[in-house]
């Protein structure tokens, strides 16, 4: 086991797999000076020189070109600056990269992986902070994978990158520089299988990225009532690893679903959904969304504070949940 | 590859084909077997035989929504795109894509594509997959003049030039970007004209010439193979049809097709070219065009024949059947 | 008033900085614009400069020591100026925890189960309270310190109810709070039907499949008498009587994970035969734990048998919302007066429980002196 910071972690991954398979290249603005803007990419240029690209500014085009290396055999691994760019490619990874296999009846493959720094970190506002993943789920083809630790980052980042179909990478910028144990050795976490992040019997808190860290803060401070909460990180939201959720919220019958973004027609409301259809029986109280409010990311601290959910938050949903 | 009467005989054969198969296709819109659209590539046969011909079967091909021409002309069978057309599971796709998705990514043709201008990019991504495995396939992207006006068409050939891909930029100018003459929507009138910006070569040729095309192309898949980057190639041509099915064409007069028909149409051009030249006589191109409709026939034949796909091809291919962890 | 000097976010990512070198001392001045301190950012040094002129009042921020993007390092000011000992706006994180138990309850709860005396474990929650984590650490580390003995509790093995267990436990808890169980139990004399059972087991074998017991005569007899007790085959629902339309018997099989009671269905349409042979199939279903839903499902009525197992006689609990249960003991063979004769019987107690807010004891009783009356002349069930 070693230390290290999330974005550490992606790094040792993306060298790992660059260097067992020379069909991986590196595409996208600005990540061969400084390392890229979050020093996932540094040292490649260096160690694997020619395999990586820094692209003018003009993400419908690296995606396309990423699309078009991937379906000749290549595995693009692509940056996007911020997720929020997505939306100059939006056609590129909705109508192109999803649908490549289905529309060619299976004769194309696109194991490509879109990296998307998300969420609010510094105080970048509107156009800078922002996370969508349930625009992701939605789009059938694509896969959407979201760590939360520095472990389960590399080790999600190197079998996204062995997929053979496209993968959304979410990267929540607050957390690059957040530590944890990474095991040694060759480390992979499949996607689509949840990890219960705590054990516990009174409740599940179901939480997507930072939530989860915020999840186990809040944990504790319920312990003093008397709460014993479960912590379940899907690790993946599409595909969504619903047995090891459903088997959670069967045992203690209490489901509080948490993420950053806004809880309406964000991704904890499938995932709420899904719970309400399978667990029906089992549930003691209603299922509890944790989310962000339906606005735009504001600027000022002040306003920000009360956009983004905090673990006070968690702790609040819970008493509500189980009294 | 030096314009021969093998090669004008090859490219008259597959300019048959084109037109044929597209008539039929047509018809079978009447009959209510092909649904959906259609975007008939008939007048443009010289653009896809052209450049097509100078390609190895590894070269990528990539098309437009007006792509049963490329996909042919690249070696395609006729029976696997007609069964694909009618939705049926022999297809060349299983039936899920549909005319504005054929393909046939064996012959390394990636597929007709259902948006304007999205081929461009993933071109450009092909050319440098070959150039970072170091092999010397040329990709060449088919679209069409109204793509030039899309931002991808930019930011792709941007990337192309600045790496020195070996790409073909093929623009099949037909005058009309779908009902709007291009004059109404483009201050450039030739596409060509436009490759400055990348610092590329813009060459534009009469596409209904086919031997025009064929050098041209040759030129520019050359310089791509040899290491030279890419070249913007702008086909003048036009479409005998309208856009897509239903489309009454009251943008353009019957003079104005009528005219393209009688003098400008390819096939004739190249069967005097080649009638020129003692290059094919009259029982030849009888049997040639008997041949094309024979094969056309036996697509129909082979479309209707086939089984629909089965209700649980609906989930299948949407991604791998088993995620394989390399 | 002082001005707070704080360490600003100086790359991209930069979240934290340290404190490398300090170029002026407290109570020295400092132009604007004058160099003031040196900080390490990811991997590089950055020098910065005051952004005010004054004397530097205080330095806070130590040498080596790793600060926040926001934090205070000093406070620059005019001479004999005072610096406040906090920072003017607390920082939100550090606020204080309010003052909670030591041992967080379900840290306690956990000591609890394993025998722990959690009072002994360090704690690392807020205010050094120890937690659950603390708790489960100190277990798999080996290093938990035992709970003092407290001889007025019996040591023992720990088992939370889980599965079956806590289901049954739940709903016959929750039941026995608001029904009122009244028992009440008749003998029966199963002489007449253990003659039948010697002389006729072949033919019964062959002609319904299945060797009949006691068990089979009882469900048989009470899936029939039930018709006429529509009180008894009855539920609890919504505060009201539901006078149920058929009569679905509840069979209670013993299996290792705890009592299940699969239903058999229309019993009273059913003859004796094929409620042998349906029973014995929900018997082999359930211990191989291949019970469906519908078929643990919609009973009106429950039977339980522990004769068996050697009991005489029991008083069993409902089945909520049922209104009655019918619990079996076992047949022996006793002397008995017949006139004034000794003669060998075979009896066996039954006892029916009843929920007293749907019928009474009288109804009960004609209940089961007509079920006596049918299992003492069975002849009716067994053609």
């Amino acid at each position: 086991m070693k230390t290290m910071a999330f974005n550490e972690a992606l790094r040792e991954g993306l060298h790992e797999e660059m260097a067992r398979d020379d069909s991986i290249f590196v595409i996208g603005e600005d990540v061969i000076t400084h390392g890229g803007p979050y020093k996932v990419t540094e040292g490649v240029a260096e160690r694997f020189p020619g395999r990586i690209f820094e692209t003018p500014i003009a993400e419908a085009g690296i995606v396309g070109v990423g699309v078009g290396a991937a379906l000749a055999g290549m595995r693009p691994v692509v940056e996007l600056m911020y997720l929020d760019f997505v939306t100059c490619a939006m056609d590129e990874v909705v109508n192109q990269a999803a649908k490549m296999r289905y529309m060619s009846g299976g004769q194309g493959s696109v194991p490509m992986v879109i990296r998307l720094p998300c969420g609010v970190g510094r105080l970048l506002a509107a156009q800078h902070s922002q996370i969508m993943e349930s625009w992701f789920m939605h789009v059938p083809g694509l896969q959407v994978v979201v760590p939360s630790t520095p472990a389960d980052a590399k080790g999600l980042f190197k079998t996204a990158i062995r997929s053979p179909d496209p993968v959304m990478f979410f990267e929540y910028k607050r957390i690059y520089t957040s530590k944890g144990e990474v095991p040694d050795g060759e480390h992979l976490v499949p996607i689509g299988l949840a990890d219960i992040k705590r054990e516990g019997e009174d409740a599940t808190i179901i939480a997507v990225g930072p939530m989860v860290q915020k999840s186990l803060e809040a944990a504790i401070t319920l312990e003093d009532d008397g709460y014993d909460v479960e912590v379940v990180d899907p690790r993946s939201l599409s595909p969504l690893d619903t047995d090891t959720i459903c088997s959670s919220v069967s045992k203690t019958g209490r489901a509080i679903v948490c993420g950053e973004d806004s809880a309406f027609a964000g991704a904890v409301s499938e995932i709420a959904a899904m719970i309400g259809e399978n667990c029906f029986h089992d549930l003691k109280a209603p299922v509890a969304r944790v989310g962000s409010p339906h606005v735009p990311m504001p600027f000022s601290a002040e306003l920000v504070k009360h956009v983004v959910p905090s673990s006070e938050s968690v702790v609040s949903a819970v008493q509500a949940v189980m009294s | 590859m030096d314009l021969s009467a093998d090669v004008c005989l090859k490219i008259y054969t597959d300019m048959w084909r084109i037109r044929l198969f597209e008539e039929e296709a047509d018809r079978q819109t009447n009959l209510g077997n092909v649904v959906g659209t259609l975007h008939m590539y008939c007048g443009e046969e010289a653009v896809a035989t052209g450049v097509c011909a100078n390609l190895r079967d590894d070269d990528y091909v990539l098309g437009t929504h007006r792509s049963h021409g490329h996909c042919l002309a690249k070696g395609a069978k006729s029976d696997q795109m007609m069964a694909e057309l009618w939705g049926k599971a022999t297809g060349t796709c299983k039936g899920k894509g549909g005319s504005m998705h054929v393909a046939d990514f064996s012959l390394n043709m990636l597929g007709a594509n259902g948006i304007v201008g999205a081929g461009i990019g993933p071109t450009t991504g092909t050319a440098l997959a070959s150039k970072l495995r170091g092999t010397d396939q040329v990709s060449v992207c088919f679209f069409g003049d109204g793509a030039a006006a899309r931002g991808t068409f930019h930011e792709a050939i941007a990337m192309g030039s600045l790496w020195t891909l070996p790409v073909v930029y093929v623009c099949e100018n037909n005058g009309y970007q779908q009902w709007v003459p291009r004059k109404n929507v483009a201050v450039v009138d030739s596409v060509a004209d436009m490759a400055a910006s990348y610092s590329i070569p813009g060459v534009s040729v009469d596409g209904q010439d086919v031997v025009e095309v064929y050098e041209a192309a040759g030129e520019a898949v050359k310089r791509a193979r040899e290491g030279g980057g890419p070249t913007l190639l702008e086909a003048r041509t036009y479409r005998f049809y309208g856009h897509s099915l239903g489309d009454e064409q009251q943008y353009r007069t019957t003079e104005e097709v009528d005219e393209w028909k009688q003098n400008r149409d390819p096939i004739k051009l190249l069967a005097q070219f080649m009638r020129d030249r003692d290059w094919l006589s009259e029982e030849q191109d009888e049997s040639i065009q008997a041949e094309a409709k024979a094969e056309i026939s036996a697509a129909t034949q082979f479309a209707e024949e086939s089984p629909w796909p089965s209700a649980d091809e609906v989930a299948t291919d949407v991604v791998a059947p088993v995620q394989e962890v390399a | 008033m002082a001005t707070q000097f704080k360490l600003a976010a100086m790359g991209h990512t930069m979240e934290t900085g340290r404190v490398v070198e300090w170029h002026i001392s407290e109570g020295e001045s400092i132009d604007e614009g004058q160099l003031l301190i040196s900080i390490e950012t990811d991997k590089t040094v950055v020098d910065v400069n005051s952004p005010v002129s004054g004397v530097l009042l205080k330095t806070v921020g130590q040498v080596d020591a790793e600060y926040d993007v926001g934090d205070v390092l000093a406070w620059i000011g005019d001479a004999g100026e005072t610096v406040p000992d906090q920072p003017v706006e607390p920082d939100p994180k550090k606020q204080s925890v309010s003052a909670g138990p030591r041992v967080t309850p379900v840290a306690q709860r956990l000591a609890d189960r394993h025998g722990i005396n959690a009072d002994a474990v360090q704690g690392t929650g807020p205010d050094g309270r120890v937690t659950k984590e603390d708790v489960q650490r100190a277990i798999d580390d080996g290093t938990a310190p035992a709970k003092a003995e407290d001889t007025s509790v019996p040591a023992g093995e720990v088992v939370p109810l889980s599965g079956i267990r806590r289901i049954t436990a739940e709903r016959l808890s929750t039941n026995w709070g608001v029904a009122p169980h009244v028992s009440e139990g008749i003998e029966v004399d199963f002489s007449r039907f253990e003659s039948y059972r010697i002389e006729h087991e072949a033919d019964w074998q062959e002609k319904w499949g299945a060797a009949l017991g006691p068990n089979d005569l009882i469900l048989a007899a009470t899936a029939q008498v039930l018709k006429d007790h529509p009180d008894l085959n009855a539920g609890f629902i919504d505060g009201a009587i539901c006078r149920y339309n058929e009569v679905n018997l509840g069979v209670a099989i013993d299996i290792d994970a705890g009592l299940v009671v699969p239903v058999v269905r229309n019993a009273d349409k059913l003859s004796i035969g094929e409620i042998a042979r349906t029973v014995r199939e929900l018997a082999v279903q359930a211990r191989e734990n291949r019970l469906t839903p519908d078929e643990m499902e919609g009973a009106t009525f429950s039977v339980s048998n522990l004769g068996g197992l050697g009991i005489d006689w029991f008083t069993p609990v409902l089945n909520p919302p049922q209104c009655g249960i019918l619990g079996i003991g076992r047949i022996q063979r006793v002397p008995r007066y017949s006139s004034n004769e000794i003669v060998a019987r075979d009896l066996g107690t039954l006892v029916l429980t009843f929920d007293h807010r749907l019928i009474d004891g009288a109804p009960c009783a004609r209940f089961l002196s007509q079920l006596r009356g049918v299992l003492e002349a069975p002849e009716v069930l067994l053609d």
